[in-house]
């Protein structure tokens, strides 16, 4: 079994749990897996869970609760058992990193390359890779020690900052540092650019579990769109015109709008 | 204090690596059925997850293996047999252990060494 499908029937599994024993497991299984999968296999870590869950479900049927099959102490079990695991590869570790920074900068870039004449900062965008690094390995650890520690909310409000202090100094290096790194993306290079960030974009929204992303896709592709046809030349001289400028701001307004309103039908939804 | 029972933790982990080795030598097990044999040989304080670690520890060191199979009246689960370096080493641990249980008996009894 892969690790999806290992995820899946522990899914279904789960289910048989007794209300008690379930809020046992799942901590553990939220513990686990954010301590592990920065560090492990996620299907070592899978595996381990599997396990876990089929024998607290004997318990259970033997009428033991799992706070006295597995211990009063999940979080030290769950620590010595990941002590014991080789750790994954560099890249798998720091892979929620990249996850994070791919969505902040797909959707960010394409906005910023609406104005071909505009310089785009490679410079700063390392910038805020380094800072992304930074504030998800804090939001991590605070996840991960919040879970076993009875204060939940002090370690929302923590997390939560952590968020918003991260976003805000992404911004502030953006206003303070000089550019680091500009490049011009003019003319087939910026339109080839852009189609390739509008694919990825697109394939990551439409991907099975990255639905909660869909609604940025309208983001991405108003200003995706606008970012071509500024740089054919045909059209050029348009877009520099009072015109040309309403149109951008009217569009990328009603793009905003209709991401908003979709945003806010699925926050609902779900 | 605390160094004592740090001491006989550790202990009592090692031999329960070779008990555990011993276990799955006889037939496959998974971890419930492990716990339980455990605690009918009267390894009573053998519980609260205990054995998963050591079970991962002697997967890692390739000494067991975990290989998926139906098990009674339920899904696949993951049953865990002895390897090749696991047989050797569950045979070295009970030499060890015979070696050390009739010294520490003959201590106890106030023998001399033969």
């Amino acid at each position: 079994m892969n690790a999806k499908q290992i995820i899946e029937q522990n899914r279904k599994l789960q289910k048989e749990l007794n209300e008690e024993n379930g809020k046992y497991y799942t901590d553990l299984v939220a513990y686990t897996r954010l301590k592990g999968s920065l560090l492990y296999k996620e299907q070592q870590v899978e595996e381990i869970l599997l396990v876990i869950l089929q024998d607290l479900l004997d318990a259970q049927r033997a009428g033991i609760g799992a706070s006295d099959y597995f211990g009063k102490h999940p979080k030290q079990v769950a620590d010595a058992m990941m002590r014991e695991l080789p750790t994954a590869p560099f890249l798998q570790q720091i892979r929620y990193v990249l996850y994070v920074f791919g969505i902040y900068a797909l959707f960010t870039i394409l906005p910023g390359l609406v104005f071909p004449d505009e310089s785009f900062d490679i410079g700063a965008l390392l910038v805020s890779f380094l800072i992304t690094i930074l504030f998800v390995k804090m939001i991590v650890v605070e996840i991960r020690q919040s879970i076993y520690r009875e204060t939940g909310r002090k370690g929302k409000f923590v997390m939560i900052g952590c968020a918003c202090l991260g976003l805000a100094s992404i911004v502030v290096a953006k206003i303070l540092l000089p550019a680091l790194w500009p490049v011009k993306l003019e003319g087939a290079l910026g339109i080839g650019v852009v189609a390739v960030l509008l694919a990825l974009a697109t394939w990551f929204t439409l991907r099975k579990g990255n639905e909660f992303f869909r609604p940025f896709l309208i983001v991405a592709y108003a200003s995706g769109v606008l970012a071509i046809v500024s740089r054919i030349p045909k059209y050029a001289a348009f877009w520099k015109s009072t015109g040309g400028l309403l149109v951008i701001v009217v569009w990328l307004a009603g793009s905003l709008i209709w991401f908003f309103y979709r945003s806010y039908r699925q926050i609902n939804r779900e | 204090m605390e160094e004592e029972s740090k001491r006989s933790s550790q202990m009592l982990k090692g031999i329960l690596e070779g008990c555990i080795l011993i276990i799955i030598g006889r037939e496959p097990v998974y971890g419930y059925e492990m716990n339980e044999k455990l605690q009918r040989y009267g390894f009573s304080t053998v519980s609260e997850g205990t054995i998963y670690p050591l079970l991962l520890k002697l997967q890692t060191k390739k000494l067991i293996m975990g290989e998926l199979m139906p098990s009674p009246g339920g899904p696949m689960r993951k049953y865990f047999k002895l390897t090749e370096a696991g047989v050797s080493e569950r045979d070295a641990f009970i030499e060890q252990w015979t070696r050390l249980h009739t010294s520490v008996s003959q201590l106890v009894k106030g023998d001399e060494q033969p």
